[in-house]
């Protein structure tokens, strides 16, 4: 379990797994996430992450994609409203993300590359 | 027979549905058959992509049975044509017409943005993303057919 006391995400199909790294957190989304509506299930998840986050004054948390073979646009969708929690935050509460991203997959350069266009300044890209 | 007419091009169809959970069967092997058929992987990727959306969309606004995908590589152009087909209604069809109006209105990196920040606002299910990420992730060409209340969206691929 992470310091936050935070459940893992487990479907079917995709796990989301939230852990603790020396500067920060760190998300690991494996699988494909396809649901028909994914945000009953990740928006929750996300916002309770989003929340303890500012809590604890945690300032990095590092969204790790490498293993996750497919993200619907309904997806994108949740990923984009915590994404976009975080731009209009006071000063002292921002925190940056890192998103790592798998090359042999070809969805994630491109998609993941917009994500960081909505919070500019916020969000490092690492292609491995 | 014709079936052995049509040689020249490679060709795909399959009718199915509108199930949620045979998009992810199509889509795997779309990518499966595509990366076989297709000199770049990164393409299969792209157009398993683009039909697996297009088929969530099909399935979420179908008014009633029956999806049709059809796939279609025309070597001579080196293009690959994506058709999905399904029922729908009326009002389905009309903001299907206006978001493929805005879709294909500007440059794609900018209308991807622009649906993202609208995304982000929304509080139904969709995403209203799908269309937008397709023509941003591939630059294909997008259109729409309608005839009744049967709705054709055809994506082209260029792959040169």
């Amino acid at each position: 379990m992470n310091k936050f006391g935070i459940e893992n995400v487990i479907t079917e199909k995709a796990t989301v797994e939230l852990a603790d790294i020396a500067n920060g957190i760190k998300v690991t989304f494996t699988g494909d996430i396809d649901v028909q509506n994914p945000e009953p299930i990740f928006v929750p998840f996300f916002e309770q992450i989003h929340n303890k986050v500012i809590q604890n004054s945690v300032k990095y948390v590092e969204l790790d994609f490498s293993k996750l073979t497919f993200l619907n646009s309904s997806g994108i969708k949740t990923l984009i409203k915590w994404i976009t929690k975080v731009t209009p935050l006071p000063a002292d509460q921002k925190y940056r993300f890192k998103i790592v991203a798998n090359s042999e997959i070809t969805w994630q350069e491109t998609s993941l590359k917009m994500l960081a266009m909505l919070a500019p300044g916020l969000i490092e890209i690492s292609i491995k | 027979m014709d079936l052995f007419k049509n040689v020249k091009n490679g060709f795909i169809e399959m009718i199915f549905g509108p199930r949620w959970t045979y998009i992810a069967t199509v889509r795997t092997f779309l990518q499966n058959f595509l990366s076989i058929t297709l000199a770049d992987n990164k393409w299969a990727d792209v157009i398993s992509m683009a039909a697996s959306e297009l088929l969530e969309n099909a399935v979420k606004y179908a008014s009633e049975e029956g999806t049709k995908i059809q796939v279609e590589h025309k070597k001579e152009d080196n293009k690959l044509f994506l058709h999905v087909e399904n029922f729908s209604y009326q009002d389905n069809i009309k903001i299907l017409q206006k978001e493929i109006e805005f879709i294909t209105s500007g440059d794609p990196q900018e209308v991807y943005l622009k649906k993202m920040q609208e995304a982000a606002l929304r509080t139904d299910g969709g995403s209203q993303l799908g269309l937008a990420r397709i023509r941003y992730e591939s630059n294909a060409s997008i259109s729409f057919d309608v005839e009744g209340d049967l709705v054709k969206v055809t994506v082209i691929f260029d792959l040169k």
